[in-house]
């Protein structure tokens, strides 16, 4: 029953953007009363929207299979947690996650104090994007189909998805999609009204930095699970739902340097607009289109062409507005300029150049197997050696360009301190060198040059604030994020040329030599519980006669899936990681064990959540002082 | 220089940017990508020793393993082909189940050095779908 009124809140939500729209002439008779109206709209439509969405949650709870939603992706012997969050497991679901979330950004957007000239245009677009997504929802990806005859039981839940790190990966993940449409929105107005005041400027670097955080934090849940779960060791598989994750999250570091730039010079109009632009288009491609099945992936969903094709609609009917107000509009925003390029402005600038270039790599990486495939028949897919070629060195370049310009001034580079960056220069030559002669298993030039940057990177950071007089908190947050930089850069050479692995056979007592350490087996068990049967063994694990621990690596049975998942045991230091697998549930005979050795992979997601929480640091200071100053 | 001719001077290094950029994009593209094929397309076509991706899912009662290696045959319906892989049965792999495998076909049996199976109990490869009903052979 409740369902049934979901499914109809979200039709008069989609609605209410079609009479928000017919409302339109009405603007020229009286802004303000319009501008409320548009403010009650937008809360209507976060009503709608929260009710359908917590009415298929109440729906999973319950295990209500009379939605055929909830029929595909759960069962009655679904741990609660993962029922809850079998919503957005599935297409349809997540789509349903994705614009209830956009809703609830427009309602969080309607407290900040703007003036109501302002916010017209900017609640005006923000109904139109909400209700065209709602238009997909309801004709290309309804959650709300219903079964008849109710079936007894769900058809299951995919186990390699009950992880809570993937449980919580969408939702974050979206958080940062669905905020940039807070920037496209605000540019758009900006445009619109063909002035961008200091507020607004703030208030756009405030939602994008909330937008840059949460995706660092989700793409990197993704692979950190990506990592305990698939049992390869490996956490990032250059898979195109993956690249395109990586498209937004490029635009908003390189909006981020762009707004930063404005504020503080009054340049670089061009490139904020457009990176607002990009970064919601960026962000609409990710979410909708890739994963519809028109990009193959071993994410992607289900194949309906028409999916994409709609998306593709939607995608176009909104770059082409938003290019045209760019093309039209953008004469009204008068750059200053006189600025050198051997500056740190100059650096910001070469350095979005960059990251352009990237989010380009990627697009086209993306576009290049479709383009085959229309042209000639053929199928074909993009290797990740690739990216390692043609991407990675480039984030190299940009590490180049931070060493350099980050600690200069505006105006000159060559003013200042840079006595240190050549001592940098050659503290990075000298340390690059013992770690190219001692430290490298696995001669990779990209690595090496990787691992360089890295290196420069954290020097000059270290010469930077040693030298400095006055450290703000601002300031300090500023250092930690760029410092971070360098150290991951270090973290990921270092690692993709020091891991080590191994398959071995392994009896009862026995030991085996792997990376400096002792493997014993010292135990073998087969086990039932919830919804899986087991096979698991027990590994002793000793670095020079000191005992560091144990490995359990599993296999798990699902006989309700019929199928079965390898459960990764994994010894964590500060150091490494000692990663165990196995492949046969059964072993009461000979067991075969794969061992990976991972030096500096938990860096990795230190330095993730590092970065995440300097963003939301950052963007409360940033809100402190707009409302210090304010008041 | 006068402004007309550094406008010029700009879009010209500019062009001439991009077309280097996009020269060496292709050229990069074209050294890193690698074709996917059914069995039936492979095992018509000459392409022994190459790097290449083959897609079908895998034949009941086919699967086989020994100490270190697996094996197992997958169809697309219209020809079978033999997978030979040297290492761990992939997380949800089980027959008829849609897979992905990258590796070369040397007298018609193929040697993977990777298998791919999706997350997703309906998955079967868009290339295999595309490439099955092309030849006539889909069946639900």
């Amino acid at each position: 029953m409740h369902i049934d009124f979901a499914q109809l809140s979200i039709v008069v939500a989609m609605l209410l953007g079609v009479i928000s729209a017919s409302m339109l002439p009405l603007t020229y008779f009286s802004k303000k009363q319009i501008t409320k109206l548009l403010k009650l709209i937008i809360f209507v439509q976060f009503s709608l929207i929260s009710f359908a969405f917590f009415s298929l949650e109440y729906s999973y709870i319950t295990s209500d299979f009379s939605v055929e939603n909830v029929y595909k992706n759960s069962h009655h012997a679904v741990p609660l947690l993962y029922k809850i969050t079998g919503l957005w497991s599935n297409h349809e679901g997540s789509m349903l996650l994705w614009v209830f979330l956009l809703s609830l950004c427009n309602f969080i957007f309607t407290f900040h104090k703007i003036d109501y000239e302002e916010k017209l245009w900017i609640y005006f677009i923000q109904i139109l994007i909400t209700s065209s997504v709602l238009s997909y929802i309801i004709f290309k990806s309804n959650p709300f189909i219903k079964l008849m005859p109710v079936p007894k039981q769900g058809i299951g839940f995919n186990p390699l998805l009950q992880d809570m790190g993937l449980a919580i990966h969408p939702p974050i993940l979206y958080v940062g999609y669905v905020s940039t449409s807070i920037p496209f929105v605000m540019a758009c107005a900006a445009m619109i009204r063909k002035k961008l005041t200091r507020s607004l400027i703030e208030i756009m670097q405030a939602w994008n930095l909330l937008s840059w955080s949460f995706l660092t934090l989700g793409i990197s849940l993704g692979a950190w699970w990506a990592y305990r779960e698939l049992g390869w060791g490996g956490y990032w598989f250059w898979d195109p739902v993956e690249n395109a994750s990586l498209m937004p999250w490029l635009s908003s570091i390189a909006l981020i340097h762009s707004i930063y730039s404005t504020k503080k010079l009054n340049t670089n109009y061009a490139s904020t607009f457009v990176l607002a632009i990009c970064g919601f288009l960026l962000a609409i491609l990710t979410s909708f289109f890739v994963r519809s099945g028109a990009v193959t992936s071993v994410h992607s969903f289900a194949q309906d062409a028409s999916r994409g094709l709609y998306i593709l609609a939607i995608l176009f009917i909104y770059s082409f507005f938003a290019l045209l107000l760019f093309a039209n509009r953008i004469k009204y925003f008068e750059s200053s300029n006189g600025y050198s390029w051997v500056s740190r402005l100059g650096g910001i600038n070469i350095s979005n150049i960059l990251w352009s270039i990237c989010i380009i790599i990627i697009v086209l990486s993306l576009i290049y197997p479709l383009f085959i495939q229309n042209i000639s028949g053929s199928q074909i897919t993009v290797e990740s050696s690739f990216f390692k070629q043609n991407f990675v060195p480039l984030t190299g370049v940009i590490l180049l360009l931070l060493a350099a310009t980050l600690p200069a001034t505006w105006q000159n580079i060559l003013k200042i301190h840079n006595r240190h960056l050549i001592y940098s220069l050659i503290v990075s030559i000298i340390i690059t060198g013992i770690f190219c002669k001692f430290y490298c298993l696995a001669s990779e030039l990209t690595y090496i040059f990787i691992f360089f940057t890295g290196v420069l990177v954290v020097s000059r950071m270290i010469f930077w604030i040693y030298i400095r007089d006055k450290i703000s908190i601002k300031f300090l947050f500023i250092w930690i994020v760029h410092i971070v930089a360098g150290l991951f850069a270090i973290s990921i050479a270092y690692l993709e040329t020091n891991s080590q692995e191994l398959v071995a056979q392994i009896n009862e007592n026995q030991a085996i030599e792997f990376a400096g350490f002792k493997v014993t087996l010292i135990k073998k068990e087969n086990y039932a519980k919830d919804n899986y049967l087991s096979g698991k063994i027990i590994l002793n694990v000793f670095k020079e006669n000191e005992e560091v621990g144990n490995l359990t690596p599993e296999i798990r049975y699902y006989p309700v899936e019929n199928t079965q998942t390898a459960e990764s045991s994994i010894l964590h230091n500060i150091f490494y990681d000692l990663y165990a697998v196995i492949s046969e549930i059964d072993v009461s005979s000979q067991v075969t064990v794969k061992l990976y050795y991972k030096p500096l992979i938990n860096w990795l997601w230190a330095i993730s959540l590092i970065t995440f929480i300097c963003g939301l640091v950052l963007l409360y200071l940033n809100h402190r002082k707009r409302n210090n100053a304010s008041s | 220089m006068k402004p007309k001719y550094k406008r010029l001077q700009i879009i010209i290094i500019s062009i001439a940017s991009i077309c280097l950029g996009a020269l060496i994009l292709l050229k990069s593209f074209n050294e890193n990508i690698i074709f996917f094929y059914t069995p039936a397309e492979l095992l018509s076509k000459d392409l022994s020793g190459k790097l290449v991706r083959v897609g079908g899912f895998v034949k009941e009662g086919s699967f086989e393993k020994n100490d270190l290696a697996i094996k197992f045959t997958i169809t697309d319906n219209d020809k079978d082909l033999v997978v030979c892989y040297e290492g761990q049965i992939p997380n949800m792999f089980r027959e008829n189940q849609g897979i992905v495998a990258k590796g070369k076909l040397l007298h018609n049996v193929f040697f993977a050095q990777e298998i791919l199976v999706k997350h997703d109990e309906k998955y079967m490869p868009k290339e295999l779908v595309n490439s099955i009903k092309d030849s006539g052979n889909w069946r639900n």
